[in-house]
């Protein structure tokens, strides 16, 4: 299976790049391609389970709605903890805890690589 | 076929090599955008992926002489980029450093940075597959 990665530095509310992730994954995935997103800096804060509204398509209801495609969701866990967020509690439920190094190894096992931010 | 935006499936066969440019644009007291982009050299190299690294625009900021970044409440990065410029050679856009009126003496040699024009900077983004800017 054709393997994808995408790699989103953006936070929740300075652009649109977390909805181009989440729309050019989600074709990804309808194409049988598996897609992992790598979350880094402040992009960790999409992550925030909090952030899941009902009835409203926030950047964090996108990531769950990913994660529940298969998309591998990562995030840096240095990131995250430099942000004040505790990855064991705050993150949406399966987004993976990562790190610079198992980028490194992620991107040896990708096809393509595309970076957002 | 051509490759394309649509892989191909290869049957389980192993990924492509990726080859990989990081690009530093951002100066190094602008934000902690590049400072970023060294980690993330530095965790690339540690598991034995070596990237190419090319320093434009206010990047070029990172290679001069003397820089004390510690004493703006940042964390050192001379170690680290020496660290990085030692194993895997750092590359640097002459046309960035003429436009500031920097010149080849202004960086530190430590880092032994290799001057690319536009053209020779062209074949190094066209070298690698993936590029990412910091």
């Amino acid at each position: 299976m054709p393997r994808l990665l995408i790699i989103l530095f953006s936070p929740p509310t300075h652009s649109q790049n977390v909805d181009t992730v989440y729309e050019l994954s989600k074709a990804a995935v309808e194409m049988n391609h598996e897609v992992t997103v790598f979350c880094d800096v402040d992009a960790t804060l999409n992550l925030l389970a909090k952030q899941i509204s009902t009835g409203k398509a926030t950047p964090a209801s996108k990531i769950a709605e990913l994660i529940k495609k298969r998309v591998h969701v990562h995030a840096c866990r240095e990131s995250a903890r430099l942000r004040g967020i505790d990855v064991k509690k705050d993150f949406v439920e399966g987004v993976v805890e990562s790190s610079l190094g198992r980028l490194a190894e992620l991107m040896e096992q990708h096809d393509r690589i595309v970076a957002f931010g | 076929m051509t490759e394309s935006w649509h892989l191909d499936d290869r049957n389980g066969e192993p990924a492509l090599v990726n080859k990989i440019l990081l690009v530093i644009k951002s100066s190094p007291h602008e934000s902690g955008r590049a400072a970023e982009g060294l980690r993330m050299a530095t965790a690339m190299i540690a598991m034995d992926v070596l990237p190419q690294i090319l320093f434009v625009d206010d990047g070029v900021y990172w290679l001069l002489k003397k820089q004390v970044r510690e004493s703006a409440g940042n964390s050192s990065f001379t170690d680290r980029l020496k660290t990085i410029s030692d194993l895997v050679g750092v590359h640097v856009l002459f046309d960035s450093l003429a436009e500031r009126k920097l010149k080849q003496e202004d960086l530190d040699e430590n880092y032994d940075a290799r001057n690319l024009s536009l053209d020779e900077s062209s074949k190094l983004l066209a070298q690698n597959n993936t590029v990412i800017t910091f």
